[in-house]
């Protein structure tokens, strides 16, 4: 069943991490969304045959994900999910930019393979920065904070009761495809003939669901109105870290860090 | 047809935000006046979560031993309507992001809106629900399901060509890069269309009140007969794609008109010192400023800049094994 | 009396009758178990009195009589505790799910917050405070959905089917915590053990009507009146005979 469990396990991943107490993990939820999204602008907007410059992004990257003492090997997972277009992009590039840019020890490198690789780094960089904000912030402060910045409160319930639901869900779903597989003789999925009846049953249960979540909701006096929640203040701390990632991010967008260490020898 | 952050340029990144930030403004309006939203935010938000769960379960298509699964745009919209559906579903394609790295964040525009906006606000009013309202059988279900999936499938993945080229990060020509993409798509339209037909077909039979939605309340299209409007779908995606390529054609090298090109050639020109700045500014960041480093300087550079990448590679090591040694210690200590 | 119900009957929109003309009362304090094969018309009962599905005749409860614009009041005087917890825990922590009734009836976040940790103190469940409801155990949710009733500070709770989802050593400590609280109690179950343990009442329900009504021990001890009702007796089901 591993094939099945295995978001359901990376939800459980994540939200294990998310509760943890590390330096990180206690900044003011807004500082980090902020750096994230700083990080995430200044990564994108280098050009296609970026590699160097994008290299002091990796520290950030490395520095979070040592504090947050969040493993590796998750990052990895992740960067092989946003993988293959992103791949199937770049090795394009490799057969349509042949023009010759350098010899590397007898190697010709052409503007192709060049961003074959930036391109692959930012993936790597884009996907990591995400994850370390989710990694180290719980969802529950993401939507607080979201309706401190004015986002529409439907939106906002919507995000929180469907993240809470795709557990359920997805456990539903899992024990459907368990009792499918233990009556299909070898099979793994269903037959197509089969599919309307299956997915159509599992939608209808989940409507009947959300009608019950309904009446839970009304019997707890529920009418859908703006909340506005006090703004937790922002701490020196959050200050510190807001005023590093934003200058870091902007100073290695435009300074080749990798260039100007190189020219010192 | 998840867009990774990568593949986009800030500009067509932001551009596609503001044009979904939009259309999600526009359904949460819409959803106000109908007065139903304190009812439906359960409804939305666990149908949402059901697409999530249900795209988990493949299926096997016949003949070829691989396996597909659902989309949802017009399987979300089928049950909750348009603006519901184009919540809903941005709020899923956020989670998939944020939490499966399936999409990239600044590309959540580009994929709200190839993935969202066209079925739920283009396709299910201007396709889908007229013609059901005309008349409801399972038969039309059926074959309006399928239709709608493909052409929604069809126009998304032309976006995706479309915002990928203009963000100048592919060497692809145009009319390779569409003629890959399109007919991809269309096979997977084709099956995510018969599975939605067919999960619709089952929920009808057995509680065809579910659709009261479609078949309620006014629309857009109501006297346009649906064979003008596939043709005019389809007229509109030749023209595009036609005038399209005929550019690309002019320009070999891709879209090269891409916005971030014509500021550079039209607006700094005029103002000297801005232009000099910015290139100086891109002397000094660009790895490969441009094409023709081979006999400027860029060899120079290169060298440096491999060095240096070692450097910075050996720095982010030594510092990443610096924290975990404090912190094993911290652990050991604690 | 806190709830006082004549001539009671619920008609489903399809045109089933699950309840029909009913008339109970009860004391305020009582433990009343209720109990009846499925389909006698609990859950019609259950969520009647919340106006979830409509009645037709009066009910009062406590001291209000039920209709569509006092139903914000009576909520707040009867909590109930759904079958099952995740219908019920629909927010991103159990913190936000036991602080959602207060703060829909407009109490201020510092009193919110006394209160949902008391609550979660009284059901010995202050771990979970920051938890998300994705990985708790059975008798954990049951526990956190029973504190987002209670913090609503209501008058009666009504409980459906409060052992389901729980292993034997949850379901003790459920008996226990509602054992020691002061409010008047529904408890639709099959658990007839545990009814007789926690309930000095039953009403045994035949489709849709009272079939019984009377001490706990003289009910489900009954053999021929609870198989009657279509419901094994107690002593029957645990083998005693």
């Amino acid at each position: 069943m591993a094939d099945v469990r295995s978001k359901l396990d990376n939800l459980y991943t994540l939200e294990q991490f998310s509760a943890g107490s590390s330096a990180v993990h206690r900044l003011h939820p807004l500082v980090k969304i902020l750096v994230t999204v700083a990080y995430l602008i200044c990564i994108v907007s280098f050009d296609r045959y970026t590699v160097t410059a994008l290299l002091p992004y990796l520290l950030y990257v490395v520095i979070m994900l040592g504090i947050a003492d969040i493993p590796y090997n998750v990052v990895f997972k992740r960067v092989l999910i946003a993988l293959p277009f992103c791949l199937f992009i770049g090795i394009s590039n490799m057969f349509f930019d042949r023009q010759v840019v350098f010899e590397l020890f007898g190697m010709t490198v052409t503007a192709g393979m060049v961003s074959l690789i930036s391109i692959l780094l930012k993936t790597i960089l884009c996907v990591s920065v995400v994850l370390i904000l989710i990694a180290v912030t719980p969802i529950a402060s993401i939507s607080k904070q979201l309706r401190q910045l004015r986002v529409p409160e439907i939106f906002v319930s919507l995000l929180e009761m469907t993240y809470r639901y795709i557990g359920v869900l997805l456990e539903d779903a899992i024990a459907m495809i368990t009792a499918y597989r233990l009556r299909s003789n070898g099979r793994k999925w269903p037959k197509l003939s089969e599919i309307g009846f299956f997915i159509g049953q599992l939608l209808l249960r989940s409507m009947d669901r959300a009608e019950r979540v309904y009446n839970a909701m009304k019997c707890r006096c529920y009418s859908l109105q703006d909340r506005v929640s006090k703004q937790i203040p922002l701490k020196l701390s959050d200050w510190v870290f807001f005023g590093i990632g934003l200058a870091s991010a902007i100073v290695f967008r435009f300074v080749n860090v990798p260039v100007l260490l190189g020219g010192l020898f | 047809m998840h867009m990774a952050d990568a593949l986009l340029s800030t500009s067509v990144g932001g551009a596609m935000c503001l044009a979904s930030a939009g259309a999600i403004g526009y359904s949460v309006l819409q959803l106000k006046k109908e007065d139903v939203s304190e009812k439906k935010l359960p409804l939305m938000a666990v149908v949402g979560a059901f697409v999530f769960a249900a795209q988990m379960i493949n299926f096997t298509i016949p003949g070829t031993g691989s396996s597909g699964h659902i989309g949802g745009g017009i399987l979300l919209a089928g049950i909750l309507g348009g603006p519901a559906a184009l919540l809903t579903m941005a709020v899923i394609l956020i989670v998939q992001s944020l939490f499966f790295a399936d999409g990239g964040v600044l590309a959540l525009g580009a994929n709200i809106f190839n993935m969202g906006v066209i079925p739920c606000l283009v396709i299910y009013p201007l396709l889908f629900k007229p013609f059901l309202q005309k008349a409801m059988t399972s038969t039309r279900l059926t074959i309006i399901s399928i239709i709608s999936v493909v052409i929604g499938l069809q126009i998304g993945a032309f976006g995706v060509v479309l915002q990928t080229l203009a963000s100048g990060i592919t060497e692809l020509p145009f009319a390779t890069f569409a003629l890959l993409m399109q007919p991809i798509h269309l096979a997977i339209g084709l099956m995510e269309g018969i599975v939605t037909a067919s999960v619709f077909a089952f929920v009808y039979s057995v509680r065809p009140e579910i659709f009261a939605n479609v078949l309620n309340g006014s629309s857009l299209g109501m006297n346009i007969s649906l064979k003008k409007l596939v043709v005019a779908f389809a007229i509109l995606t030749l023209v595009v794609g036609g005038g399209l390529s005929l550019m690309a054609s002019e320009y070999p090298d891709g879209l090269e008109w891409s916005i971030e090109h014509i500021i550079g050639d039209t607006e700094l020109e005029g103002n000297g010192t801005l232009h000099a700045l910015s290139e100086s500014i891109q002397g000094v960041t660009a790895f490969l400023p441009d094409y023709d480093f081979a006999d400027g300087d860029g060899k120079g550079t290169s060298v440096a800049g491999i060095i240096g990448s070692i450097l910075t590679f050996a720095l982010a090591g030594a510092i990443g094994l610096l924290i975990s040694l404090c912190k094993k210690k911290e652990k050991v200590t604690a | 009396m806190i709830i006082d119900i004549k001539n009671w009957s619920v008609i489903h929109t399809d045109g089933t009758k699950a309840i029909t003309n009913m008339n109970l009362q009860i004391e305020a304090g009582e433990k009343v178990a209720l109990v009846g094969a499925n389909g006698a018309g609990k859950s019609s009962l259950i969520t009647s009195l919340v106006g979830i599905v409509d009645g037709v005749g009066t009910c009062l409860i406590a001291g209000i009589e039920l209709k569509k614009e006092k139903l914000d009041e009576i909520r707040t005087k009867i909590g109930v505790v759904f079958q099952n917890p995740d219908d019920q825990l629909f927010m991103p922590t159990i913190y936000d799910d036991i602080a959602f009734g207060p703060r829909n009836l407009g109490v201020d976040e510092e009193t919110i917050k006394h209160r949902v940790e008391d609550r979660l103190r009284l059901l010995e469940i202050e771990h979970l405070k920051d938890k998300t409801a994705l990985r708790l155990s059975g008798g954990e949710k049951r526990m956190a959905a029973m504190a987002t009733v209670l913090s609503m500070k209501p008058e009666i709770m009504v409980l459906d089917e409060p052992t389901a989802f729980l292993d034997p050593k949850a379901r003790r400590k459920l008996i226990r915590i509602l054992k020691d609280l002061p409010h008047t109690m529904i408890i639709a179950t099959h658990d007839l053990s545990f009814a007789a343990e926690l309930c000095s009442r039953t009403v045994l329900l035949k489709q849709g009507e009272i079939f019984a009504d009377g001490k706990s021990e003289a009910i489900l001890q009954d053999d021929e009146l609870m198989e009657a009702a279509d419901v094994e007796s107690i002593a029957k089901y645990l083998n005693y005979k």
